[in-house]
């Protein structure tokens, strides 16, 4: 393995970075521009695809909406860190995440056929208060601003690191170009873009693979030198892992599907019929994509590539690292940054359209009921063009990333254990959820920055869970389920003569 | 030649690659075609229609749980991950044609 050298490829310049950028943008934006001709006729269609999301689409759309650039990145970057254990303990939880949502997403679905979003549904289910459902609304937004100020930062880390483009240029155009597509197309944009990045995530990570194995001296000489180094490398068992990151990180996969608005979009936009299959297919095959990608952790072991002096102390560079310094061919690392890019692209335009979503169901329409179907559908778009610009706010300021991350922690852990309890529990009170959702956030927060993650993501737990259970069995109020069924489609016009197709 | 496409094995993966992504995109499109035809065709009457979600999971988890753990047993199970990544989109074709039968 000591015959392997790493040395930067000298063909990769910043006008190949920004290239790549704008083709795969350009190539989405050729399928939204059918898309959005064929299937974009007003807000209904714009928010939640006309609730005609089938089994293909809705296995591939959510298959790339869960890949994150960072999933992509980090199962290497675990598996370079940990070896075997931490792509065990990244992997497993991620595609179970998934799964994990189709009793929930099946409940919502059958008790509220008709709805939107997750604080619509809060509403209706606790009588309108409206601190609950300003609680969720905050917690939607802040969790869509954050995966793609997340994603954003992926796309400018792996450009600025192959390339050498300026960080700050590559988060700006990778921005512009989906909020381009994602304006003219929403859910339906989101949803088809999705499926062609889904082919993009695996057919050109396999090649990539084989290429790289190939460099690194083949599967014998990886594995042999993982092996020799000893440690557990090559065992799923080490506990490390483990305890390093791999409870506190399932428990926040759980909270992201649980809990995220941009699973409820899907779970809503899909045919009734096809929900819980879709996302059962999903979480199942999504798993080939971190087990794949997770070999250039093994490959970064083997090489005996060094942290500090190779990869900048940053252990998700590894991936990028070893595609641009192996020696592989100037096409095949383009392709790699074409997966990394095209999984950002994904979960932001899919964060655009949770944003655009909530903005339309839960403040436009309650502020204003009579508001014409095309004005209406112009205020769609408002929020993806806000939410962008704030996320080019906070990449070029330099603004306090970590505050916006652990408020949107907070509040999407603190609503988990609340809002299943509104899914499943009668007793569960309007006040409960808000105290609940406060009183965690407001001790738990404190506690996990004094004990660290695992202990604050179980006091939130712990606490999100015993005040709605204490005033529910106090108060001894049963909601009848009956009334969600009973909600009307946001009373947002469908109709096909609502706006031309243009 | 030989640097660009790196290897025989890498060229093989290619193939087997475009094959999958011409399926992969055929049926994508032809079910795209199909939704702006029947996009306001009623969805009434039908139940969400899976029920062995709780078996499958399981089964899920521990096949993805064996092929991580299979890369420890010895160097050619690292393929498994390859093999896998080719799999996906198969499967996400599969469930494309099964949307065009629906």
């Amino acid at each position: 393995m000591d015959r392997i050298s790493l040395t930067a490829n000298s063909a990769l310049r910043p006008g190949a970075g920004i290239a790549s950028e704008v083709l795969l943008g350009v190539l989405l934006l050729a399928l939204v521009y059918y898309v959005k001709v064929k299937l974009v006729r007003n807000t209904k269609d714009f928010v939640i695809a006309n609730r005609k999301v089938g089994f293909g689409f809705g296995v591939a759309g959510l298959i790339s909406i869960w890949t994150w650039a960072m999933a992509v990145m980090m199962s290497a970057a675990q598996t370079y860190s940990f070896g075997l254990s931490g792509l065990f303990w990244f992997t497993v939880p991620n595609g179970l995440a998934v799964i994990a949502a189709i009793p929930f997403v099946r409940k919502i679905r059958t008790l509220m056929p008709d709805g939107y979003t997750i604080p619509e549904f809060v509403k209706v289910r606790f009588g309108g208060n409206a601190v609950a459902g300003g609680v969720v609304v905050l917690g939607a937004l802040f969790g869509s601003l954050i995966e793609v100020v997340i994603n954003i930062k992926g796309t400018s880390l792996v450009v600025s690191n192959v390339f050498g483009v300026d960080p700050k240029t590559a988060a700006i155009i990778g921005l512009l170009v989906v909020l381009t597509y994602s304006i003219l197309g929403g859910l339906w944009a989101s949803i088809t873009t999705s499926a062609l990045s889904t082919l993009l995530h695996t057919v050109p990570s396999a090649i990539i693979l084989v290429a790289a194995l190939h460099y690194a001296g083949g599967v014998g000489a990886v594995w042999h030198s993982v092996a020799a180094q000893g440690g557990d490398l090559l065992s799923v068992t080490g506990p490390d892992a483990a305890t390093g990151f791999g409870v506190t990180l399932a428990l926040g996969l759980l909270t992201a599907t649980i809990a995220g608005q941009e699973f409820w979009q899907v779970a809503w936009a899909l045919k009734k019929r096809d929900v819980s299959r879709s996302f059962f297919w999903a979480g199942s095959w999504f798993y080939p994509i971190p087990i794949c990608l997770g070999l250039l952790g093994l490959i970064g072991l083997a090489l005996h590539v060094d942290l500090n002096s190779q990869l900048g102390g940053d252990a998700a560079a590894i991936g990028p690292y070893l595609v641009s310094h192996l020696g592989l061919p100037t096409w095949l690392v383009i392709l790699y940054v074409i997966v990394i890019l095209s999984a950002c692209y994904s979960v932001i335009d899919s964060a655009f359209t949770a944003t655009s979503s909530v903005f339309v169901v839960d403040i436009i329409k309650p502020l204003f009921p009579n508001i014409s179907e095309k004005q209406l559908f112009f205020w769609a778009k408002v929020p993806m063009f806000l939410t962008a610009v704030i996320a080019a706010a906070v990449i070029l300021t330099g603004a306090d990333f970590v505050t916006i991350v652990l408020t949107s922690y907070a509040i999407r852990t603190a609503i988990l254990i609340p809002l299943i309890l509104a899914l499943f529990w009668s007793r569960t009170t309007g006040w409960g959820f808000v105290g609940g959702t406060i009183l965690a956030i407001a001790i738990g927060m404190p506690i996990r920055s004094v004990a660290g993650e695992l202990w604050g993501s179980f006091s939130i737990l712990a606490i999100s869970a015993a005040v709605p259970l204490v005033i529910g069995y106090l108060r001894n109020l049963h909601f009848d389920f009956e009334r969600l069924r009973q909600v009307k489609d946001a009373a947002l016009s469908s109709a096909p003569e609502a706006l031309s197709a243009e | 030649m030989d640097n660009l496409f790196v290897s025989g094995t890498t060229v093989a993966t290619i193939v087997v690659g475009i094959i999958i992504a011409f399926f992969y995109l055929r049926y994508m499109w032809l079910v795209l075609q199909r939704v702006s035809k029947t996009l306001d065709d009623p969805d009434e009457g039908k139940t969400d229609g899976f029920r062995h979600s709780f078996v499958g999971a399981i089964i899920a988890v521990i096949a993805s749980s064996l092929a991580i753990a299979a890369y420890g047993f010895a160097p050619h199970f690292l393929y498994i991950g390859i093999i896998l990544a080719l799999a996906s989109p198969v499967a996400v074709a599969y469930t494309f044609r099964r949307e065009l039968d629906d």
